[in-house]
């Protein structure tokens, strides 16, 4: 058995990532975010809402010593999911608000934009 | 562009934070300005805590009202209309939405759906309204607080409420409704909620900026002596 082959760009779903910031009394991980973000975006809009938005809460992208970390989701729900996103109030025990620091098109932009982050080719 | 926050509430009345606190919250939000509404009676002390905490934002003084009815509603808004730059009314009950709707001493009518089973508005009221000058307040505390069934009902009765507006032409706001600096929350996200429940996009950025500019910018002039009446102003 071969691997899932790759879908040509054209076909590819359209997405976005949000770069956010939590905001909390304690320090929280990566875990208790995502089930906070999960848990209000299900809430929020239902299960169909969260499948047409396809949202992911990418674990690598999480900087824990900052709090910053960037969510994926599809272009068109972009407003549903940053609303969704307001209406967290607690993360883990700790109350918390998570805030979006921007919206980008690839990872890179974001981490480069929002996070400060330097690669070789800001430099040229 | 400039945001601003007109509905926050501080320890003086039911509040968990300090005026300090809700100050550098918003600084650290990147509002242009807030309004703190508190209790009539406490409008003078939140002058001197605002003037203490020497913020870098604007920061005015308003007055929350929370009335039994509507003819005490009217003698509270009379009285604390000199002081105050901003008059919210806490609406929910219909007699003090309507009042309110027709009274072009208050700026804003505060949550009208609260604990209601329709929107609290109706075609009458939000014609008063836009005739008054009267902004219709999106509370978001609204909806932070509520969960399930209660949230779905205040989701419907305010882009029910939106809905009106738009067709009537009445200004709206979006405010954070916030009782304390964990209930804040960025303007952007504020604005992505107005559009998420049905305004434009434009209208939501105008709700959290302009028309709230608008608002202050024309109390201002008023409590300056500056207005003389409606459309008339001293300039030179």
């Amino acid at each position: 058995m071969s691997d899932l082959k790759t879908i040509p760009p054209t076909l590819r779903d359209k997405k976005r990532y949000i770069a956010y910031e939590v905001i909390s009394e304690s320090k929280v991980d990566f875990d208790s975010v995502s089930n906070a973000i999960w848990y209000s975006i299900i809430n929020f809009l239902g299960e169909k809402g969260a499948a047409e938005a396809d949202a992911w809460v990418i674990k690598n992208a999480y900087d824990a010593s900052k709090q910053i970390g960037i969510l994926k989701c599809s272009h068109t729900d972009v407003e549903n999911v940053r609303a969704a996103m307001a209406l967290v109030q607690k993360v883990g025990e700790s109350r918390a608000i998570v805030r979006v620091l921007g919206i980008s098109g690839t990872i890179k932009a974001a981490r480069n934009k929002f996070f400060g982050e330097k690669d070789l080719m800001s430099y040229v | 562009m400039k945001f601003y926050d007109l509905d926050l509430q501080s320890k003086l009345s039911d509040g968990e934070s300090t005026v300090a606190e809700l100050i550098e919250s918003a600084e650290r939000f990147g509002f242009s300005g807030i309004v703190i509404c508190d209790k009539p009676e406490n409008l003078r002390q939140l002058k001197e805590m605002i003037e203490i905490a020497k913020p870098k934002i604007e920061v005015y003084a308003g007055v929350k009202i929370e009335a039994k009815d509507a003819n005490e509603m009217r003698n509270v808004v009379n009285r604390v209309r000199e002081d105050a730059t901003i008059v919210i009314v806490s609406g929910g009950n219909y007699e003090i939405n309507r009042a309110a709707c027709e009274n072009p001493k208050v700026d804003i009518l505060a949550h009208p759906e609260k604990g209601r089973i329709e929107g609290g508005l109706d075609d009458v009221c939000i014609n008063m309204a836009a005739k008054n000058n009267v902004a219709i307040e999106v509370n978001f505390r609204e909806l932070l607080y509520t969960y399930r069934r209660n949230r779905a009902y205040n989701l419907t009765h305010i882009a029910k409420n939106i809905e009106l507006c738009k067709e009537l032409g009445a200004s709206m706001v979006i405010c954070s409704g916030a009782k304390g600096k964990w209930d804040m929350r960025d303007p952007r996200e504020l604005i992505a909620m107005g559009n998420v429940l049905g305004m434009e996009l434009d209208k939501a950025f105008a709700a959290a900026s302009t028309v709230p500019q608008l608002i202050i910018e024309r109390n201002k002039a008023k409590l300056e002596g500056r207005m003389v009446t409606e459309g008339v102003e001293v300039v030179g």
